[in-house]
């Protein structure tokens, strides 16, 4: 919205008019830039919370001073470090930037502000290939159990988007429709789904029911390293992409007007969004809230400017979970809730309270 | 008149030889129970076609129907081939009838089919209520109730020990085999006493603190356990400290990693009867177990734990959470606690005395006895 009344101001305004508008603009930048440093600060105190969180006690210091010198640190206490707090801490971190970052392009590209890697079956098609993998073990002494979840999650969350991108191929299909038969795509593996809970015996549907809460509990280095690698491959793709994302807001129409090949633009962002949310959602589970509502806090935020709304959304996405990750190690002290239920708590109340501050503008 | 006393004789001696075989009173009287719901069962009739809400009270049954333990099952799910196979196949070896009994459902209550119960015709049903199949809520058994079919909800998982004794009287009591529900509840109750008796002596700081985890590397995060109910209340009957009982509310959870590392228990015990966790149950070796759990006890995760450096670290089937075989958990448990105490208490033995009771007793390896991790991980 903004935007296009720079774009329409710019174009028949005056000398002096632009000069103002100019400096209005650096001053837009300015604030924008500081709202994302902010957020990037508020990211690691929470960080640090969540490190210094746990509960044998241990604090930043001991934490810290461990890192820089590990043989100080007991067994015990390395183990607190290394397998506990540091991969539960940056998994919550990388899920979220991930997440909401899909969320932030997917809003875009489908023109519509429902659209996430959640609502539009990234998450169900995780759901079913991690399922398939639960009830339907393969005995292959080279693909352990586990692995076979994280890569059947993986493969069908990556077949979905795919799946999205060939309907918009073959029928030329609208981002309505994508819309539509990603919603179909939730009902019809959350169906299969239903019906391998059904046929599983009890401990397995523990295990399918628990898959789907979403937990950081999961993280090991190797998972932590790839998901970071995807972010760090992905993230400079998105932000070359940001300033046409910003020109497709306008309208495909309009984006056209300016040289942008929609279809290619789309295409690329769909790549993105699938390999995000795929790796994410097959690492920990599924994640509802942030990938819907982290876009849109970080737009509340920074406004529509996709230069500033990819970073910000990463940023708030990674907060909220952060703060959901200290949520779940405090609401049942001793006990991991799965972070995939506390996210809505955590991220609810900040969404309202953005919402009624800013009113008439979402 | 003589004739008509020899025929009143040979009535009489005839009514007693059938009342004999049948083990039942020679008038077939209604019979009636409290069931562990504190609801009162009645049957007519000794009931011959009998539906298990899931297959694993067929456990129960074995017990009591000694002769022919399948003969009166009309219908059950298919919990106990698919959850606990080896079992299944043991029994299909000398009863190949097994496998034609009626399913009616997979091993969910939701997948149970009321109509499949009702076309079976029953004249009574089994529940446990909690688990796999039509649970205390349910509204099957309101259904069965109004289509005159009994039912008797029975509980070996919720509150395993007390469970145990009010459910097999009252099998024993509707079944006809009060009898052979006394003979093995005395059996249960002279290995319990033993146990329970010197657990009442001791202090609270005689009590070692365990961390039970289930089903370990099945399980998709480390730390799943159970607190108050179930085998958590087995690890308090037999003088531990379960340290998610505080902590864990429900029935399960997953306790932090970090929580256990901090609490360092004295006694770590891992349940399993599956790949790629650790393989206990029917016809697994000794080697097969062994191994399985030294995979288990290599997690990283838990490596610092003075229990699995230490070598007090046990394996226990995890169906024992649902089988009124559980004493065989319990002794061993208890040994595992308490070395001196209850060095004289053999579960090898006493598993020889269960499978007196059993038709086709239990093989196979369903404890493992003290282990440490096989290499300290870098």
């Amino acid at each position: 919205m903004s935007v296009s009344s720079y774009c329409l101001a710019s174009a028949d305004g005056t000398a002096a008019e632009s000069a103002t508008l100019g400096l209005q603009y650096r001053r837009q930048i300015l604030r924008r830039t500081l709202l994302v440093l902010g957020l990037a600060v508020m990211l690691c105190l929470s960080v640090l919370i969540d490190l210094s969180s746990g509960p044998s006690g241990m604090g930043l210091a001991r934490l810290v001073e461990g890192l820089f010198d590990p043989s100080i640190l007991q067994l015990t206490e390395r183990v607190i470090v290394w397998n506990v707090r540091l991969p539960y801490s940056l998994m919550a971190l990388l899920v979220g930037a991930a997440l909401a970052l899909a969320g932030a392009e997917m809003q875009v590209i489908l023109d519509n502000p429902l659209a996430s890697p959640f609502t539009l079956g990234v998450s169900s098609a995780a759901a079913l290939g991690a399922s398939l993998a639960i009830a339907f073990p393969l005995t292959l002494a080279w693909f352990a159990p586990s692995l076979q979840i994280t890569v059947f999650a993986f493969v069908f969350a990556f077949g979905s988007v795919l799946l999205l991108q060939a309907m918009s191929r073959l029928r030329g299909a609208g981002t309505e429709s994508l819309v539509l038969f990603g919603i179909a795509l939730v009902f019809g593996c959350n169906a299969v789904v239903s019906l391998l809970q059904l046929l599983a015996t009890e401990d397995v549907l523990q295990q399918l029911v628990f898959w789907t809460m979403g937990s950081v509990a999961r993280a090991d280095w190797n998972k932590l390293s790839l998901l970071a690698l995807v972010l760090a491959v992905v993230m400079p793709f998105s932000l070359r992409a940001s300033p046409r994302m910003t020109l497709l807001r306008l309208g495909e129409d309009r984006a056209r007007s300016f040289g942008v090949d929609v279809r290619r633009l789309r295409f690329a962002s769909l790549m993105r969004i699938s390999l995000l949310a795929a790796t994410a959602v097959a690492f920990v589970g599924t994640i509802g809230f942030v990938g819907l509502v982290g876009p849109h806090i970080a737009r509340l935020l920074v406004g529509e400017d996709q230069r500033f709304l990819f970073p910000a959304s990463a940023l708030v996405g990674a907060l909220l979970m952060s703060l959901s990750s200290i949520a779940s190690k405090l609401i049942l002290p001793g006990v991991i809730v799965p972070v995939g239920i506390v996210t809505a708590f955590v991220g609810v109340p900040v969404f309202v309270m953005l919402v009624f501050k800013r009113g008439k503008q979402l | 008149m003589n004739l008509y006393r020899a025929c009143r004789r040979l009535v009489a001696s005839s009514l007693l030889v059938a009342a004999g075989w049948a083990g039942i009173a020679p008038v077939a009287l209604a019979v009636e129970v409290t069931d562990v719901l504190g609801r009162k069962v009645e049957v007519s009739a000794e009931p011959l076609r009998i539906v298990l809400g899931e297959g694993r009270l067929f456990y129960a049954l074995a017990l009591l129907d000694r002769e022919a333990p399948f003969k009166r099952i009309v219908g059950w799910q298919s919990d106990m081939r698919l959850l606990d196979p080896n079992t299944y196949a043991m029994y299909e070896r000398t009863y190949p009838e097994v496998k034609d009994i009626a399913v009616i459902g997979q091993a969910s209550e939701q997948s149970v089919s009321v109509e499949q119960i009702l076309s079976l015709k029953p004249d009574l049903a089994i529940f446990s209520i909690a688990g796999e199949g039509p649970t205390q809520h349910s509204p099957i058994a309101d259904l069965l109730d109004k289509a005159g079919i009994p039912v008797l909800f029975i509980d070996f998982r919720v509150n395993p020990i007390t469970g145990v004794q009010t459910s097999l009287s009252a099998l024993g009591a509707l079944l006809g085999r009060e009898q052979q529900a006394q003979q093995y509840l005395d059996f249960y109750n002279s290995h319990l006493n033993r146990i329970t008796d010197a657990v009442a002596e001791l202090r609270p700081e005689d009590k070692p603190s365990v961390f039970l985890e289930l089903l370990p590397m099945v399980w998709q995060a480390p730390g799943h356990t159970t607190g108050k109910s179930g085998m958590g209340s087995v690890i308090e009957a037999v003088g531990g400290r379960n340290i998610a009982a505080g902590v864990v509310p429900g029935a399960l959870g997953d306790v932090n990693v970090e929580y256990v590392l901090t609490e360092d228990p004295d006694v770590y015990i891992a349940s399993g009867n599956r790949q790629p966790g650790l393989l206990l149950g029917a016809d697994i070796t000794d080697a097969q177990a062994r191994e399985s759990m030294g995979r288990v006890l290599a997690r990283p995760e838990f490596a610092p734990l003075t229990a699995i450096r230490e070598g007090r670290a046990y394996g226990i089937w995890h169906d024992f959470y649902n089988s009124p075989y559980n004493i065989l958990a319990i002794e061993a448990m208890a040994r595992w606690l308490h070395p001196e105490l209850f060095a004289e208490v053999d579960p090898k033995a006493t598993m020889q005395e269960l499978n007196g009771f059993l038709a086709t007793g239990l093989s196979g390896k369903y404890w493992l006895d003290g282990m440490s991790a096989e290499a300290e991980q870098p």
